[in-house]
C-alpha cells in the first residue's frame, strides 16, 4: 500500500527523462513490451494500492480477498520487472510473502497449505536474519563498530546528528553493532522460544526496525520484516507443543526403563 | 491424505528456500541458474555488509559548447524530509536506482580493467547514458555530453566527493 502510494508520487520517473524511461530500461528489457506496459502503469499503481488496500481490510481468505492478492502480486511483478532496478530486500520479502500467500489460499484455501506456507515464511525471516549478520560478523568494519558511523555520514540513510553523536561516541557505536550482530545472527533461535521469551524476542525486531525507519529512512523495512512475524510466532509455538508433546511421550518410557533397572 | 497441490507447494518452496541459501553463498557458477530470475525473487539479505555503503552516488554530467565544457550539473533526486521518511520516503526509489546502476558500472569496469571500453557496452552504463542525455538541452550549441559518477561522504562542509567514473564523450542528437 505504502509502496504504491510512493510509487504513483515517483511516477513522473518512468517518463522520458526519468531513470526508469523506457529508453533507460530497454538495456535490459525488449522495448515494445516495456512501451506496451507502460501504457499501463498508472492504472497498474492505482490497481496495487487499492488492491493492498483491500487485502487489508478482507484478508486474504475471501474470494476478494484471494482475488486482491492476485491483482497485488501481479501488479509488484510487473514494477518490478519494469523498473528493473530501485528495489531494496523490504521489496523483495514482501513480495515473498505475498506470492507464499498465493499458494496458500489459491485456488482454494487449505490448512495445509497455510500451514507449509507459515513455516516457509519463517524460515526466510531467519534466513534474512541470519545472512545479515553473519555478513555483519564476518565485516572488519562491523567488528569494530566503524560501519554505523560511515553509513550515517550519508544523506541516503544517514542522519547528520546520528552521525556526529557516533563519531563522538564510539564506544556506542560499537555496542550498537555488536547488538545488531548478535540479534541478527541468532535470530533463528526464536524458533526455541515460547511465552514471553518469543513475545520480547520479536518486539525487541519491531523496535529494530522502527529505530532503522526513523533514523535511516529504511521505512518498506518496518512493514516487511514484522509482517513476518506471526509466522515466526506461530512455527516457534508449533516447534515448542511437538517437543512438549515428545517430551511427554518420553517419560513414560524413561520411567519404564526406571523399573526394568529395578 | 495430503492433497496433491499441497505436496507441490512444499516442494516448491522447499526447492526455493535452498536456493535462497544457496543464492546467498555467491558460489561461482550460480549465475548459471540466477540468471532465470528475471523478477529477482531470490532474495539477497546482506544488509550493509560485508561492507557498508559509505557514500552517496550522484550522477553528474556536462556539456560541450564548441570544445569548450560547460560546468558539471547534478541530476539531483530529491530527498524526503528526514522528520517523515520512516513512514513516506518515495525518492528512495530513484536514488536506489541510481546506486545499483553505478555500482553495477563500477563492478564491471573494476573486472575488465585490461580493456576498458568494455564498459561502454554494459547495461547499466547504457542505462545511465540514456537517462542523462534525455535530460533537456539548453540550446543547439551543445554538441556533446559527458557523465560522471561521483561519491560523496558527510555532511555540510565536512562534505567529501570522490569521482568515481567518468563517461566517454557522446554526441547529443539534435
Amino acid at each position: 500500500m505504502v509502496s504504491g502510494l510512493e510509487l504513483l508520487r515517483e511516477r513522473h520517473q518512468f517518463g522520458d527523462a526519468g531513470v526508469f524511461s523506457v529508453n533507460a530500461v530497454a538495456a535490459f528489457h525488449n522495448r515494445t513490451t516495456l512501451k506496451q506496459l507502460d501504457r499501463l502503469l498508472t492504472p497498474i499503481l492505482f490497481l496495487e494500492t487499492v488492491a493492498a488496500c483491500a487485502l487489508v481490510v478482507t484478508g486474504p481468505f475471501s474470494k476478494l480477498g484471494r482475488l486482491a492478492l492476485l491483482l497485488v502480486c501481479g501488479s509488484i511483478l510487473a514494477l518490478r520487472w519494469r523498473r528493473h532496478a530501485g528495489g531494496d530486500g523490504a521489496e523483495q520479502m514482501s513480495l515473498l510473502v505475498l506470492l507464499a500467500a498465493c499458494l496458500a489460499v489459491m485456488p482454494w484455501p487449505s490448512p495445509t497449505r497455510v500451514r507449509i506456507v507459515v513455516i516457509f515464511i519463517a524460515a526466510q525471516a531467519c534466513l534474512a536474519y541470519a545472512t545479515a549478520g553473519i555478513a555483519k560478523l564476518f565485516s572488519q568494519t562491523w567488528r569494530e563498530g566503524q560501519a554505523l558511523p560511515a553509513i550515517f555520514l550519508t544523506n541516503n540513510y544517514g542522519d547528520p546528528r546520528m552521525a556526529v553523536f557516533l563519531e563522538n561516541h564510539l564506544n556506542i557505536a560499537w555496542l550498537i553493532s555488536w547488538t545488531v550482530i548478535l540479534y541478527e545472527s541468532l535470530f533463528p533461535v526464536v524458533l526455541l522460544t515460547s511465552g514471553w521469551l518469543l513475545i520480547a524476542a520479536l518486539a525487541l525486531g519491531v523496535l529494530f526496525h522502527l529505530s532503522c525507519a526513523v533514523t535511516m529512512g529504511l521505512n518498506g523495512f518496518l512493514w516487511a520484516f514484522p509482517a513476518s512475524y506471526p509466522c515466526v510466532a506461530a512455527f516457534a509455538m508449533e516447534i515448542s507443543s511437538f517437543t512438549s508433546h515428545s517430551s511427554a511421550m518420553l517419560l513414560p518410557a524413561a520411567q519404564s526403563g526406571h523399573f526394568m533397572c529395578l | 491424505m495430503t492433497e496433491p497441490w499441497a505436496i507441490i507447494v512444499a516442494a516448491v518452496l522447499g526447492l526455493f528456500f535452498l536456493a535462497g541459501v544457496l543464492h546467498q553463498l555467491r558460489l561461482d557458477r550460480w549465475w548459471l541458474v540466477s540468471r532465470y530470475d528475471i523478477f529477482h525473487l531470490l532474495p539477497r539479505y546482506s544488509f550493509f555488509a560485508p561492507n557498508p555503503g559509505r557514500h552517496d552516488t550522484h550522477v553528474v554530467y556536462r556539456d560541450r559548447i564548441g570544445g569548450q565544457d560547460t560546468p558539471w550539473c547534478q541530476l539531483q533526486p530529491g530527498y524526503t524530509d528526514r522528520r517523515w521518511r520512516w513512514i513516506w520516503n518515495p525518492n528512495r526509489y530513484q536514488r536506489k536506482a541510481v546506486s545499483d546502476l553505478a555500482n553495477a558500472l563500477l563492478q564491471i569496469e573494476r573486472r575488465n580493467r585490461e580493456s576498458a571500453r568494455v564498459v561502454l557496452l554494459s547495461s547499466s552504463y547504457i542505462s545511465l547514458l540514456v537517462w542523462v542525455m534525455a535530460q533537456p538541452s539548453p540550446g543547439e550549441s551543445h554538441t556533446h555530453r559527458q557523465f560522471a559518477v561521483v561519491g560523496s561522504n558527510g555532511f555540510g562542509e565536512a562534505r567529501q566527493l570522490e569521482v568515481r567514473f567518468v563517461s566517454e564523450v557522446h554526441r547529443i542528437r539534435s
